[in-house]
C-alpha cells in the first residue's frame, strides 16, 4: 500500500474554539491509482491533500507513505521526500510571476540542484507533451488559465515524482480546457502509470479517475471503485446530495 | 465615526505593516527634528558665546605699538558717553609646577589676561570661591580641577634663573565664562591655559610696567555712537599713536569650517525623509496591491474613487499621527544627545539652550506631509482600481528601464555638477545618479551576477532572474545605501587628502609668534641673533571690521597681513601673492583670500570698504588667492598698511630654525617682549590635524547612521518582498525547496542590494573626489586624489554585511510560516 492514513484528526482553532478540519479519516490508496476526492465545500478536502503530500502534519493519528510515518520525518527530512516523490497541481497554479515557464518548470530540478544540461532537456520535454514548447520564455501573466494550469501540472512532473496531487486542476477553466486537462491526466495515468489523487467538485471531472472517495465533515462517507461498483450511481448520489 | 473605527481595526489587523509604517514616519520626522534642531542649537551656541565673548563692550582704544600707558583708562573713562571702561593686557608665559602636586607638571603655558577692573560688572565674573584681591591669581572651574587647585595654592612659572621661580596665589575661583577661552575649547596642552590677574601683577611678570594693550569701553546707550567714536578721538588726539575701533563680535568666525558639518546633518536629514517617504510609500503600495481586489469588489458595490481613496487615507491619517508624536519624542531625544556630544568635540563647558521649538513645527510638518505625498501615488492608483481587476489574477510584474529620457537627464545632471564649486554640487550629482541608477544596477548587477552564483549556488541564480525583473522594490534601498556608502567614501578621501596635506607642511621647523607689542627693527635684530634662529621674518597681523556686500547688518572681521612677507610656512601662498606684487604697489589696493572674496559679494576691480584707525578706507580689490581651508585673510603693501590703514608696525614673527620646540621655550621664558600667542609649525599642524580629525569623526558618525537608517530601508524591502511573495516562497517549500534554501535565495538577493549599493556607492564616491580634486573644490588648495583603501573595504563590507543582517529579520520569519497558510495568503 502506497498512501495510508490512520485515524487522521486535524484540529483547528477557529478563534478559541477547536475545530476538526478531519477527524479521524481512514483511507488507503495503491500505487497506479488515479483517485478523485469530492465532497461538500468545506469537507476538508484540501486539507487531506495537504496531509497526505507532507505540507502540513495530522494533529492526531498518522500519514504512512510506503511505510514511513510522516511526523518522525524532520522538517528538512519531509521537504526533502516532498521534492522527490510528491508533485503538486494547485487550484490557483501558484505559478512565480516573476519567472518565466521554463524556470517554473525547472524550479523543482533547480531546488534539487540537478545539472543543468539535465534540467534544458527534461524541461523542454515536459513542456513539449503540454503543448507549450513556444511559450518557455514567456513569463506567466501573458498565459491564459488553461496554459498556466498546464505549467502547473508540468512543474509538478518536472522531478519524476511517484504521485500527483491535483486540488481541484480544473476548477478556474472552462469545459474545454477543462477537458484538456483532465485527457492529460488520464494520459499521465495511463502511459507513464503515475498515480493521481485528484480534489475535484465537478461530477464529469469525477468521471475520469478510477475510484472515487466522498468526504464529508472531516470522514469519508463514500468510497467507490470502477471495477467493484458503479461510479456512475455514486455520482448521481452526489449529484442528488448536492442539490440539497 | 463608523469607518474611523473600520480603519482602526484594519490597522490593528496587520500590525508588521503598520508597525513598519509608524517607524517610517518616526524616521523621517525624527531626523527631519534633529537635523534643523542641531543645526539652530549649534548656530545659537556660537552667536551666543561670540556675543557674551566679544559684544560686551561697543569701542576698543588701541595703540599702532602695541602697549599704551594704562593710566588713559581713567581718562576715557571721564569721556562724556562712555558708560565704562576695562584695560587689558595680555601675555603667555610657561607654567613650571603647581604647588602639592606631586607629580611632574606637564609642560603647559598660560595665557595672563591682565585686567584693570576684575570685578567690573560688563565683565560680569562670577565668584564661586574666594574673592578678588590686588595680587591673586583668578581661575575658572575648568581649570580648577584640571589642575586640582583651589584657593590659597600657588602656582611657579618658570623663569630665567631657576631658584628664584615667581609664583601666584589663587585668589578666586570663578564660574566658566565665555571670557576665558577654556570652557570652548577642546582641552588640549597645545592651547595656553587663559587666567585673569589683576593688571598690577603684570608688572611682576613682564616688562611691560604700567602699560596696557587694550582699553574697551562701554557706551552709554542714551549718546548715540558716532557722538561717541568722535568724544574718545578727540579724548585721545593728543597720542598719535592710538587709534578707536569698533568692538565687533563676528559670529560667523566661530561658525567656520562648521559648514561643512550642517551640510552632513542636512543629508542624513534629508536622507532620513527620504527613506522615511520611501518605506510609506512601499508598505502602502504593497498593502493596496494586495487589497485591490476588496477595492474591485467595493466599487462593483458602489463606492466611489474618492471614499476608496479616504478609506486608506484615513488609516494613513492615524497612522501618521502616532508616528509624528512618537518621532518628536524620539528626534528630541536623539537631537539633546547628539548635541552634547558634538559640543563635547568643540570642548564647550558652558551652558547652552536647545532650540527646538522650530524643529517641532517643522518636523510636526513633515510628519503630516510626507506620509500625504509618500502614499498619494499608491492611493490613486487604488482608487482608480478597475472593477474588472477581480478578474485577473497576476499583476504585469516584468519592467525594463524606463525611456532614455531619465538617462540623459541624470547624465546631463552629473556633468553638470561637475560644474559647481560648492558642496551643493552633490545635489545634481545625485539626483543625476538616482535617475540612471536603474541602468548602473543592471550593469553592476550583469558584473557582480558570477560571485553571486558562487556563493549561493542555484538559489542565487534563481533570486538574480526574480531581482532582475522586479528591479524597482530593490533599485531604492540600493540607491539609498549607495548615497551612504557614497558619502562615506568621499568623506574619508577628502579627509585623508587634508592630512596628508597637513603632514607635509608640518615638517617646516619655524616658530610663529604674535607680539602684543610692535617689533622694532632692534628687536628683530635681537630675536635673529637667538641662539638657533636662522632665519627671521616679520609681518603685521590686524583684525579690521567691514561688512559683505549682501548682508549690511552682519559685521565681520578681516585679518589684515602685509603682502612683502615671505611666508616660509606656506611656499605656494608666497609665490601666489608675488604675482599681485606689482598691482598691490598701487596705493589703496587689496588681495583677497578666496573665502572672503566670496563672502563678500563682489568682484576684481570693485572697492571693498575695510574700518581702519584712519577711518572707513575704500581698497580695490585687485585678486585672490586660496589658502587652505578656513581663511579670514586680506593682504596689502606696506605702503597701504603705513599711509591709508595707519597700522605701520609688524607683529608677527616667523622664526626658521633646527629645534623649534627649543626655540619656543627660550623665547617664553625671554619676557622682555610680552608674547600674544606662540606655536611651532608642528603644533600647528598638530590642533590642525586633531580638529580635522574631530570633524571628520562627527561627520563620519552621521553618515554611518545614514547607512543605518539605509539598512532600516533595506529590512523594508526585504520585509514587504518576502511578504509580497508570500505565497510564492510557500509554493517553493510546497515543491521542495528547505528553509534553508528559501533563505539562501533571500541572502542572496540582500547580497546583490548591498554589493551593487557598494559598488555604485565606491565609485561615485572616488568620482566626486576625483572631480574634486580637479576643479580644486576647495580653491587652490593642493588636494591629492587619494584612494582609501581602508574605506572601500570597510564600505564594502558595510553595504553588504548591512543588507544581509537586514535581510535576516525577514529571512526568519519567512521560514516561520507555514506552508499551508502562506499558500492562502493574500
Ligand atoms: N489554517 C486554517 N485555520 C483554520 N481553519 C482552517 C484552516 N485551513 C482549513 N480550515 C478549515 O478547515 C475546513 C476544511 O478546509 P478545506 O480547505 O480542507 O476544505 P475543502 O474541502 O478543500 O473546501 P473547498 O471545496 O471549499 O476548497 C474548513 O472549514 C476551513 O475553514
Ligand atoms: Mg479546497
Amino acid at each position: 500500500m502506497m498512501i495510508v492514513t490512520r485515524q487522521v484528526t486535524k484540529t483547528f482553532l477557529n478563534g478559541k474554539e477547536p475545530f476538526h478540519a478531519l477527524h479521524q479519516l481512514n483511507i488507503e490508496i495503491k500505487k497506479g491509482e488515479f483517485v478523485a476526492i469530492m465532497g461538500p465545500s468545506g469537507a476538508g478536502k484540501s486539507t487531506l491533500l495537504q496531509l497526505i503530500g507532507g505540507l502540513d502534519l495530522p494533529t492526531e493519528g498518522e500519514v504512512l507513505i510506503d511505510d514511513i510515518a510522516m511526523h518522525q520525518l524532520s522538517e528538512k527530512e519531509r521537504t526533502l521526500f516532498r521534492r522527490r516523490n510528491v508533485g503538486f497541481v494547485f487550484q490557483d497554479y501558484q505559478l512565480i510571476s516573476t519567472l518565466t515557464v521554463e524556470e517554473n518548470v525547472a524550479l523543482p530540478l533547480e531546488a534539487d540542484n540537478v545539472s543543468r544540461l539535465e534540467i534544458k532537456t527534461r524541461v523542454l520535454k515536459l513542456l513539449t507533451l503540454m503543448g507549450l514548447e513556444n511559450k518557455a520564455q514567456e513569463l506567466p501573466n501573458v498565459l491564459s488559465g488553461g496554459q498556466q494550469q498546464r505549467v502547473a501540472i508540468a512543474r509538478a512532473l518536472a522531478a519524476n515524482p511517484r504521485f500527483l496531487l491535483a486540488d481541484e486542476p480544473t476548477g478556474n477553466l472552462d469545459r474545454k480546457r477543462g477537458t484538456e486537462i483532465l485527457q492529460l491526466l488520464t494520459k499521465l495515468h495511463k502511459e507513464e502509470r503515475h498515480t493521481i489523487i485528484m480534489v475535484t467538485h465537478d461530477i464529469l471531472a469525477a468521471g475520469y479517475a478510477d475510484r472515487i472517495i466522498m468526504i464529508k465533515d472531516g470522514t469519508v462517507q463514500s468510497d467507490t471503485t470502477r471495477e467493484e461498483g458503479d461510479t456512475d450511481a455514486v455520482l448521481a448520489s452526489f449529484m442528488a446530495e448536492y442539490k440539497r | 465615526m463608523q469607518s474611523w473605527r473600520v480603519s482602526w481595526r484594519n490597522i490593528k489587523d496587520k500590525k508588521i505593516r503598520s508597525v513598519l509604517t509608524i517607524l517610517a514616519i518616526v524616521i523621517g520626522v525624527a531626523s527631519t527634528l534633529a537635523t534643523i534642531s542641531m543645526v539652530q542649537t549649534t548656530n545659537k551656541w556660537i552667536h551666543s558665546f561670540t556675543v557674551d565673548a566679544y559684544g560686551r563692550f561697543d569701542w576698543l582704544v588701541s595703540s599702532e605699538e602695541g602697549a599704551f600707558d594704562e593710566r588713559w583708562v581713567s581718562a576715557l573713562q571721564a569721556t562724556n558717553g562712555v558708560e565704562s571702561a576695562v584695560a587689558e593686557i595680555m601675555f603667555v608665559r610657561p607654567l613650571d609646577r603647581i604647588e602639592g602636586n606631586k607629580t611632574e607638571a606637564p609642560f603647559e603655558n598660560i595665557r595672563f589676561i591682565g585686567v584693570s577692573d576684575l570685578a567690573s560688572s560688563v565683565l560680569d565674573l562670577k565668584v564661586v570661591d574666594g574673592q578678588f584681591t590686588s595680587s591673586g591669581l583668578v581661575v575658572d572651574q575648568v581649570t580648577s580641577q584640571l589642575w586640582g587647585i583651589g584657593v590659597g595654592d600657588r602656582i611657579y612659572l618658570k623663569s630665567p634663573s631657576p631658584n628664584s621661580s615667581p609664583y601666584l596665589e589663587v585668589a578666586a575661583i570663578i564660574e566658566n565664562t565665555s571670557q576665558l577661552n577654556n570652557s570652548r575649547q577642546a582641552r588640549d596642552r597645545l592651547y595656553p591655559v587663559d587666567v585673569f590677574v589683576p593688571l598690577a601683577v603684570t608688572q611682576q611678570l613682564s616688562k611691560v610696567d604700567e602699560q596696557v594693550h587694550v582699553i574697551m569701553l562701554k557706551s552709554d546707550q542714551s549718546v548715540p555712537p558716532d557722538q561717541v567714536k568722535r568724544n574718545l578721538e578727540r579724548a585721545i588726539s593728543s597720542d598719535p599713536a592710538l587709534y578707536v575701533q569698533r568692538s565687533v563680535a563676528d559670529t560667523q568666525l566661530g561658525a567656520r569650517g562648521l559648514g561643512e558639518l550642517y551640510q552632513a546633518l542636512y543629508v542624513i536629514g534629508g536622507l532620513g525623509l527620504l527613506i522615511g517617504s520611501f518605506i510609506m510609500y512601499s508598505t502602502v503600495y504593497i498593502n493596496v496591491t494586495e487589497r485591490r481586489r476588496d477595492f474591485s469588489i467595493m466599487k462593483a458595490v458602489g463606492y466611489t474613487s474618492l471614499q476608496i481613496k479616504g478609506h486608506i487615507l484615513r488609516e494613513v491619517v492615524l497612522l501618521a499621527f502616532i508616528g509624528s508624536i512618537i518621532g518628536i519624542g524620539v528626534g528630541a531625544i536623539l537631537a539633546i544627545q547628539l548635541q552634547a556630544m558634538l559640543l563635547n568635540v568643540f570642548g564647550n563647558a558652558l551652558p547652552y539652550e536647545m532650540a527646538l521649538k522650530e524643529a517641532v513645527i517643522l518636523s510636526m510638518i513633515a510628519g503630516i506631509l510626507l506620509p500625504l505625498i509618500a502614499v498619494w501615488s499608491p492611493v490613486a492608483k487604488a482608487s482608480e482600481t478597475s472593477v474588472s481587476y477581480a478578474l485577473r489574477r497576476l499583476d504585469n510584474t516584468s519592467e525594463r528601464p524606463k525611456g532614455k529620457i531619465a538617462l540623459i537627464v541624470g547624465l546631463f545632471c552629473i556633468i553638470g555638477s561637475l560644474f559647481i564649486t560648492h558642496m551643493i554640487s552633490f545635489l545634481p550629482l545625485f539626483i543625476g545618479l538616482a535617475l540612471i541608477f536603474p541602468y548602473l544596477f543592471r550593469i553592476v548587477h550583469w558584473l557582480i551576477n558570477p560571485l553571486n552564483r558562487l556563493l549561493f549556488g542555484r538559489e542565487g541564480s534563481v533570486a538574480s532572474k526574480q531581482m532582475l525583473r522586479t528591479s524597482r522594490h530593490f533599485m531604492m534601498s540600493s540607491t539609498i545605501l549607495s548615497f551612504g556608502i557614497t558619502m562615506l567614501i568621499y568623506i574619508s578621501a577628502l579627509g585623508s587628502s587634508f592630512y596628508v596635506n597637513l603632514e607635509q607642511s608640518s615638517s617646516t621647523p619655524v616658530v610663529t609668534v604674535k607680539y602684543a607689542n610692535a617689533i622694532s627693527s632692534q628687536q628683530e635684530q635681537e630675536l635673529q641673533q637667538i641662539q638657533g634662529v636662522r632665519q627671521i621674518s616679520t609681518y603685521a597681523s590686524y583684525f579690521l571690521p567691514w561688512k559683505p556686500q549682501h548682508t549690511q547688518h552682519s559685521t565681520r572681521l578681516l585679518e589684515v597681513n602685509s603682502a612683502e612677507q615671505s611666508f616660509i610656512v606656506n611656499q605656494d601662498l608666497t609665490s601666489e601673492l608675488a604675482k599681485f606684487t606689482k598691482l598691490l604697489e598701487s596705493p589703496n589696493t587689496i588681495v583677497l583670500d578666496a573665502e572672503v572674496y566670496r563672502e563678500w559679494g563682489g568682484k576684481k576691480g570693485d572697492t571693498f570698504k575695510l574700518e581702519t584707525p584712519n577711518g572707513i578706507k575704500e581698497l580695490v580689490v585687485v585678486g585672490t588667492v586660496g589658502w587652505g581651508m578656513a581663511n579670514n585673510n586680506g593682504f596689502v603693501s606696506q605702503r597701504t598698511l603705513e599711509e591709508s590703514i595707519g597700522l605701520p608696525h609688524d607683529n608677527m614673527a616667523i622664526l626658521e630654525t633646527h629645534n623649534p620646540t627649543l626655540l619656543k621655550e627660550t623665547l617664553l621664558a625671554k619676557h622682555d617682549m610680552p608674547i600674544k600667542s606662540i606655536e611651532t609649525m608642528s603644533e600647528i599642524m598638530f590642533l590642525s590635524q586633531q580638529q580635522l580629525q574631530k570633524t571628520f569623526g562627527i561627520i563620519n558618525l552621521v553618515v554611518y547612521l545614514s547607512i543605518f537608517i539605509a539598512a532600516i530601508g533595506i529590512t523594508n524591502t526585504m520585509f514587504m518582498n518576502t511578504v509580497e511573495y508570500a505565497r510564492e516562497l510557500g509554493m517553493m517549500r510546497a515543491v521542495g525547496f528547505t528553509r534553508w534554501q528559501i533563505v539562501k535565495l533571500l541572502l542572496s538577493k540582500a547580497f546583490m542590494i548591498g554589493a551593487i549599493a557598494a559598488v555604485i556607492g565606491i565609485l561615485a564616491g572616488l568620482g566626486s573626489m576625483y572631480l574634486t580634486v580637479i576643479q580644486g573644490y576647495y580653491l587652490h588648495l593642493p588636494l591629492q586624489f587619494i584612494v582609501p583603501w581602508k574605506d572601500v573595504f570597510v564600505a564594502s563590507a558595510t553595504g553588504i554585511g548591512i543588507s544581509l543582517l537586514a535581510c535576516l529579520l525577514p529571512a526568519y520569519r519567512a521560514v516561520k510560516w507555514d506552508i499551508t497558510y502562506t499558500m492562502k495568503y493574500e
